[in-house]
């Protein structure tokens, strides 16, 4: 899974500020999910994101899943990221 | 640089304002109703400014006239575009299509169009602007331009 190539974004204040190019629409990313999403600049897996979000927010394992799997699933209901 | 006046400044402001509103106004219809219907790449493209997520190169100077040797022409269009952006009604921050047209304007020096994103406390500010090399129109300093990397 990775960003696709038709997305823009900008982090401001600490925030990740995403504009999907073929709708015109922003949407804006917690600081949480910055992580994740500068990971997904590559084809990553979730697993990969899941390890990010434990080692750099400091969360244990099963929240990190969850937190990852609602965000993955929120990315692919926008359809700013390929699978 | 300033324009000559004479007893027949007023007429030729008018003949000049006949030439150049209609041109201008039809971009600015074409942009207005091209953001609402394209794909803003695939509409800035078509209108001769192509947008870039490229990194933004350093340093921009935010005002292009001190850098930037317009023609007389091309100074007449962009005043007629901002008094026409002004009074425009069909979009409160009417920036992009500002930008839009200007770059038709301009479209013969290779400017790309930015967009660029600020937050003022949990308010997403958004601003569209021209870069013609390391010069900006139109951006004030404190957006942030997007990007693709």
């Amino acid at each position: 899974m990775r960003r696709r190539s038709d997305v823009v974004w900008r982090q401001v204040d600490g925030s990740i500020v995403v504009l999907d190019l073929r709708t015109s629409q922003y949407f804006s990313l917690n600081p949480s999910a910055t992580v994740l999403w500068q990971l997904l600049q590559d084809d990553t897996d979730v697993d990969t994101l899941v390890d990010a979000l434990v080692e750099r927010e400091d969360v244990d394992r099963e929240r990190a899943t969850s937190d990852v799997g609602a965000f993955v699933e929120q990315l692919r209901s926008l359809r700013l990221v390929d699978d | 640089m300033t324009e000559r006046r004479g007893p027949l400044a007023p007429f030729a402001r008018r003949v000049h304002a006949a030439v150049l509103v209609p041109p201008v106004l039809l971009w600015l219809a074409v942009a207005e109703i091209g953001v609402r219907t394209v794909r803003l790449p695939t509409l800035a493209s078509m209108m001769g400014v192509p947008f870039s997520a490229d990194p933004v190169p350093e340093p921009a100077p935010s005002d292009a006239s001190a850098t930037l040797a317009l023609t007389r022409g091309e100074r007449r269009r962009l005043r007629v575009l901002e008094r026409l952006v002004s009074v425009w009604p069909f979009a409160d921050g009417p920036c992009l299509r500002q930008s839009l047209v200007a770059g038709r304007i301009l479209r013969r020096r290779g400017p790309v169009l930015r967009l660029g994103v600020a937050l003022d406390g949990a308010d997403l500010q958004a601003h569209a602007w021209l870069q013609l090399g390391a010069v900006t129109i139109g951006s004030p300093a404190h957006f942030s331009a997007l990007t693709a990397g």
